[in-house]
């Protein structure tokens, strides 16, 4: 019998599903009752599907029961950052700006979701077009933190980090540009995959850059998030960035094991460059050790310095984004937010040598990191320096913002990967760690962190007032 | 979910007395053409003009990116 549904994986729900032990309408019930219950405090959604989220489970109760194969994720819940085009659902970006926008059309990865039998429960909180911070001056609150809702539950994919560690859905797709899955999945204990530039269409997806976008899972296992990035990458001619590779069946090689496998620790990132804090720092030696212990060779790596990825990702972003923004700083200033508005206005003032400069560095870093990696099978570094701060403490989400090491494989386009290192910090928080991988090698990283997972218990990891089951039917 | 209290639009900001915008500040939001949000949120533009001189710094002290030029030339090939 299967209990608490809203905290059971989504391959668990496939496989009940499929076996007919468990119905797509009695999950998709009880999540929402769930989302309606806890969303007035965790803000995690923008706007909620109640009515096609039922209509959809009831079909796919048919399906199922009629014997029609859809895909992996038949019936499964899934919800997605309000960046991304669903057909009928508005796509707001958090914003007045397109507080009407209601895309016609799918976007390529609402269009694979659906393929693949999936249930999309309704949009979720982001910062205003993905950038800023935590603004309280949107036409919707941003997003609060399920293991202290004092806190910052990241950003810019908050309500997907939001959502997950409070059991609200299983699945979820967010993006990334500097970091924006993986700091909400490090702020709430939560596996959060930026995968290798090229690999998840980013059709229908309004962008913050032109090239360092990414699409990618979120879930609350690692096994999850391979499931869901199955579903959602391959290859769109429509797409420019989109790279033709074979999409691979990423659940396959999870059991694999880290044995005999090299691991790079970047250490200076936050031994040197940034110092994190200690909780963050021990966390880090302690997976390593674990790693090393159970026969993973653990060796250290030294690349170019966080300020210079920093530099390089803050002038290419703030560039690129002022390009798409422009038009509308210029008409309707007033509708931005002041974070996002201070933001997306600073490209205006960079100059085009420098962008230029910026993206001749950026491919002095690519080249760095690929021979960095030929020698090691992945890479072991931090996330975030800190644990999460406060949501109203500005200077602090300020502080913190820049105390981290994501944005290095935004520049780089290589496969990131964000979860728990398996600790809370003394305040009850938790503390990450980031697995990074070769261009399209999402299978070898996915194998490391899985291993991970299964030694450091971190997909057990549930914020305290969540942890008890709810009303559940079985 | 619908908002429950919607936040009053920020309309406007004035600024302290003084503080002036640098000349070069203005002239740059004449070249691109940002006279209105100038006018209604001075503040948010100053911060903008730091945060880009913040950043145009941090990739100056870079140095010299080596004779590497981008975008490589490929001809015949896709980068």
């Amino acid at each position: 019998m299967i209990d608490e549904l809203h905290w059971c994986s989504a391959a668990d729900l496939a496989k009940a599903f499929a076996e007919q032990r468990l119905s797509p309408v009695d999950v998709v019930g009880h999540l929402l009752e769930r989302i309606d219950q806890l969303d007035p405090v965790l803000n995690a959604f923008v706007s909620v599907d109640h009515e096609g989220a039922l209509e959809g489970a009831k079909r796919a109760h048919l399906e199922i029961r009629s014997g029609a194969k859809r895909g992996a994720l038949q019936g499964v819940p899934v919800a997605i950052k309000d960046v991304i085009d669903v057909a009928g659902m508005r796509t707001t970006c958090h914003s007045r700006i397109l507080i009407d926008n209601t895309p016609e059309t799918d976007s390529e990865i609402a269009r694979r979701l659906r393929e693949a039998g999936a249930i999309i429960l309704g949009k979720l909180s982001t910062h205003e077009f993905a950038t800023g911070g935590p603004s309280f001056d949107l036409p919707f609150p941003p997003a609060r933190n399920p293991w202290n809702a004092d806190h910052h539950p990241g950003g810019s994919s908050s309500g997907a980090g939001a959502g997950l560690a409070a059991g609200l859905f299983p699945l979820a797709v967010g993006t990334d540009s500097g970091g924006s899955i993986r700091h909400p999945a490090s702020a709430c204990a939560v596996v959060g995959l930026k995968p290798t530039y090229g690999r998840v269409s980013l059709r229908g997806v309004f962008p913050l850059t032109y090239s360092l976008d990414h699409a990618g899972p979120m879930a609350r296992t690692v096994g999850d998030c391979a499931l869901l990035l199955s579903a959602i990458a391959g290859h769109d001619p429509e797409d420019p960035a989109s790279v033709d590779v074979p999409a691979d069946n990423f659940s396959t090689g999870l059991a694999g094991g880290i044995e005999g496998l090299r691991i790079g620790f970047v250490r200076h990132f936050h031994e040197v460059d940034k110092i994190a804090h200690p909780e963050v720092a021990g966390a880090l030696e302690s997976a390593a050790a674990l790693l090393a212990a159970n026969g993973a060779q653990v060796v250290n790596v030294t690349l170019s310095s966080l300020e210079a990825y920093s530099a390089v990702n803050s002038v290419i972003l703030r560039s690129e984004a002022w390009s798409i923004h422009s038009p509308w700083l210029r008409a309707r200033p007033a509708d931005y937010g002041e974070l996002a508005r201070q933001r997306l206005m600073s490209g205006a003032f960079v100059a085009v040598g420098d962008y230029v400069v910026a993206q001749r560095f950026r491919h002095g870093l690519i080249r760095e990191l690929e021979q960095a990696l030929c020698d090691v099978d992945v890479l072991l570094v931090a996330s975030s320096m800190d644990p999460p701060c406060r949501i109203d403490d500005i200077n602090e989400i300020s502080r913190t913002y820049r105390r981290e090491a994501r944005e290095p494989f935004n520049v780089t386009g290589h496969p990131a990967l964000a979860m728990p290192a398996g600790a809370v910090s003394s305040s009850g928080l938790p503390l990450s760690l980031q697995f990074v991988g070769r261009y399209f090698d999402e299978c070898t990283l996915l194998r490391v962190a899985a291993a991970f997972e299964r030694l450091a218990s971190t997909s057990v990891m549930r914020p305290p007032i969540y942890s008890r089951s709810a009303s559940v039917p079985r | 979910m619908p908002p429950t209290a919607e936040p009053e639009r920020n309309t406007g900001q004035s600024l302290p007395a003084n503080i002036v915008i640098p000349d070069s500040v203005v002239s740059l939001v004449e070249l691109a053409r940002l006279d209105r949000a100038l006018a209604s949120f001075p503040a948010d533009v100053l911060v903008a003009a730091r945060i880009a001189a913040e950043m145009t710094t941090a990739i100056r002290r870079l140095g010299n990116p080596g004779r590497t030029p981008w975008p490589p030339m490929r001809p015949g090939r896709l980068p």
